[in-house]
């Protein structure tokens, strides 16, 4: 059963998530499906209807392959059907914007496409053709206003990007590229190119799905095939030249000692900006501590529970995690949360059926608070500094158990790839904070 | 929508296909590149970036420390002054540089001394204020946050002990553990087992005296050598501790409950590919079916 206490937290995704609905990827492969009939309406020619689902395939893949939660085509299923829908007749238009509102429900930073759509269409007289100026200003607006409001509320939702910056920047690449040369020719499709250029704006913000991602791929082939048919000859090779620059800056940037990994170490953040934050010295650690962290709590990822003790395992003396998958635990011979020296807590990323109380802990990004009340009463706060993953073969020992001039703390799990014949993850993720308010 | 069609060309069809065929290869050329992209970074041993003042010198009014960034000059931290032979508690800087000044304490009058830090991320330093009566000045120290081998600790020796312009210190059985030590200045780190070690302290040629210090597994130690006199005596000051038994190796901390959260992916991606493969195969042959037909006097 799925007890971990970030599930208990209303979400969407708990109501209509993958194990409720197909899975992401069945319907990615539905949405590239669609691009044939939505390609057919845009009276494309089969060659360009082909070519258009064989990019956005790729493309998923790619998404699939490089984040962590896999690829999520639900959205760009609900926004292919409702666009196949738009044309011709009023049933069929309401149920295409009821189909575009499922998609912002299913991936809310879809909606902020929906809506620069909208205003778009409202600015361009492609909406509301019969009323004044202003008033489709006003309703453009507004429009704009709810895209940009939709945008900040996810803002560090989940804590990171979902894709890797160099997917990203290839996706980027390739969909600027196509709807900057489809603007000055072909103002029709301007709106379209707003909102697509929003959706992947959105897909930069820390705490996006890779939803936003797999909508941009979508109208990001089908664009590709409008531009090489509006202009054919010469824009067909610029895009040819373009695909190839950019897979030669994608290759220089896979390069040794680039990127640093898609959870990277990041800077400390001070959370008093007006100065050097100070530290309120820490006692120094008793061999046998009398005091116990007794709870734990991480408002960003949603788990808030107890601690319980962990020792190290008496053969292979290494750290053993929880007996519980959805109760985290405290290194109990080492440093207590709040006295000198980094305090390790860990926790199991999933039990065999569903996530564990650290499952989240990947998404946690530098900033973050983690609070830690002790059995003498007191409440300490922690600052998450940085989110790191380690191969377990390469486990920095050094850094998480080395000395340090104040508390701090780690919080340690599992990440990476699941080794199924080992029954293991290959990598630690490890978490570290610095103490930030007694 | 689409109004902007223009007449057939013979090329059109191939054009596309081509097109399209480089694009689906250069995508596909990033989803089989290995996922070097996980790469483990540097470890640092702290998360924090640590700063302290240490007074080295006896003669020194009260003094404060002020600690400002250089790119955000308004910031700054100021840490208070302490006794002779004693270390401040440490302050959490942001990694960056700094501008440190020693000044009489309360005044704003020119600072006494100053220097520039670069403080980078997961380090620690300690400001030593050293000198005499007529010039002081400020030293920096690195301190060590390295983990020690099990059961060890880690300690240096900071001579602040004017008399004698360098003193010799040795450990147990009157092994050298630093020689020729200037006033004023840090010996490297030694490990020594945990637990007590006298080490002993004198000019050279000198009667040294002893200087019992107690250590912890996993803890990073600076004694400081004081004078009273001609007599010396030590501040065993912690500069970090660790827990005293380090578990070794990494934590296995999941069951991969979650790996079959996304049922169906494995099938979902080879349906995917097939379909890619499938597409792409089709804009070929109609590109091909079409530019052939169409190739010819018209």
């Amino acid at each position: 059963m799925l007890t971990a206490p970030d599930l208990v937290v209303p979400d969407l995704d708990a109501l209509i998530g993958p194990d409720a609905w197909l899975p992401g990827l069945a319907t990615a492969l539905a949405a590239g499906l669609l691009l044939w009939p939505i390609g057919s309406r845009l009276r494309l020619l089969p060659t360009s209807r082909a070519a258009a689902i064989a990019l956005f395939a790729v493309a998923t893949l790619l998404i699939d392959t490089y984040s962590e939660l896999g690829a999520d085509g639900r959205a760009a299923f609900l926004l292919g059907a409702g666009a196949w829908l738009a044309v011709h007749g009023r049933w069929r238009a309401v149920l295409a914007v009821l189909a575009a509102v499922g998609a912002a429900v299913v991936s809310p930073l879809v909606g902020v496409g929906v809506l620069v759509l909208i205003g778009g269409l409202a600015l361009q007289a492609g909406l509301l053709r019969r009323w004044s100026v202003g008033v489709r200003r006003a309703v453009a607006v507004v429009a704009l206003l709810g895209a940009v409001a939709i945008a900040l509320s996810q803002v560090r939702r989940l804590g990171a990007p979902a894709l890797p910056p160099l997917l990203l920047a290839v996706l980027t690449v390739w969909t600027l590229l196509v709807v900057g040369l489809l603007w000055r020719r072909q103002p029709w499709l301007r709106p379209v190119g707003a909102a697509v250029t929003a959706v992947l704006a959105c897909a930069w913000l820390p705490g996006t799905a890779s939803a936003s991602a797999v909508v941009v791929a979508a109208s990001a082939a089908l664009l590709t095939v409008v531009l090489v048919e509006e202009y054919r000859t010469l824009l067909a090779r610029q895009l040819l030249a373009a695909a190839v620059a950019a897979g030669a800056v994608a290759l220089a940037l896979v390069g040794p000692g680039v990127g640093g990994g898609r959870v990277a170490h990041v800077a400390d953040t001070a959370d008093d900006r007006t100065g050097a934050p100070a530290i309120p010295a820490g006692p120094p650690g008793p061999a046998f501590a009398t005091v116990r962290p007794v709870t734990i709590s991480i408002p960003a990822i949603g788990v808030d529970g107890p601690l319980e003790d962990l020792e190290a395992d008496p053969v292979t003396r290494e750290l053993a995690a929880p007996d519980d998958p959805s109760v985290a635990g405290w290194y109990a011979a080492g440093v207590v949360p709040g006295d000198t020296g980094p305090a390790v807590i860990g926790g199991h990323v999933d039990s065999r059926s569903g996530p564990g109380v650290f499952f989240g802990l990947r998404r946690l990004v530098a900033g973050d608070v983690v609070r830690i009340r002790r059995s003498d009463g007191s409440t300490v706060r922690f600052t998450v500094t940085g989110v790191r993953r380690y191969p377990k073969d390469r486990f920095p020992t050094d850094a998480v158990y080395g000395p340090a001039p104040a508390p701090e703390l780690r919080l340690v799990t599992c990440g990476g790839v699941f080794d199924r014949a080992e029954r293991n993850y290959q990598d630690n993720v490890v978490v570290d904070a610095v103490l930030s308010k007694r | 929508m689409g109004s902007h069609h223009s007449p057939f060309r013979p090329s059109r069809h191939r054009r596309t296909a081509v097109a399209a065929a480089v694009l689906t290869a250069t995508l596909t050329a990033l989803l089989v590149m290995p996922a070097a992209l996980s790469s483990a970074p540097q470890a640092a041993a702290a998360a924090g970036t640590y700063l302290r003042l240490a007074q080295l010198i006896d003669v020194m009014p009260d003094t404060e420390l002020i600690v400002s960034s250089v790119a955000d000059p308004r910031s700054s931290v100021t840490i208070a002054g302490v006794g002779y032979g004693s270390v401040s508690a440490y302050r959490r800087i942001e990694p960056g540089d700094y501008v440190v000044a020693l000044r009489p304490k309360g005044s704003g009058k020119p600072p006494l001394v100053s220097t520039t830090l670069n403080a980078m991320v997961g380090k620690s330093y300690t400001l030593g204020a050293v000198g005499d009566k007529k010039s002081s000045g400020l030293k920096i120290f690195t301190d060590d946050l390295t983990l020690p081998a099990a059961g060890r600790a880690k300690v240096r020796v900071i001579d602040a002990a004017p008399p004698a312009p360098v003193l010799d210190v040795r450990g147990p059985g009157g092994t050298p553990f630093a020689l020729g030590l200037a006033c004023g200045a840090a010996s490297a780190y030694r490990e020594v087992p945990a637990g007590s070690v006298v080490l002993a302290a004198g000019a050279p040629g000198a009667p040294a005296t002893d200087l019992p210090v107690t250590v912890a597994a996993n803890q990073v130690v600076s004694v400081v050598l004081i004078s009273r006199g001609t007599a010396i005596s030590s501040r065993v000051q912690v500069d970090a501790q660790g827990p005293t038994a380090v578990p070794p190796g990494p934590v296995d901390a999941g069951y991969g409950g979650t790996v079959g959260e996304r049922p169906g992916a494995a099938a979902g991606a080879a349906a995917l590919a097939v379909l890619a493969a499938a597409a792409t195969g089709l804009a070929v042959r109609l590109g091909r079916k079409a530019g052939g037909k169409r190739q010819g006097p018209c």
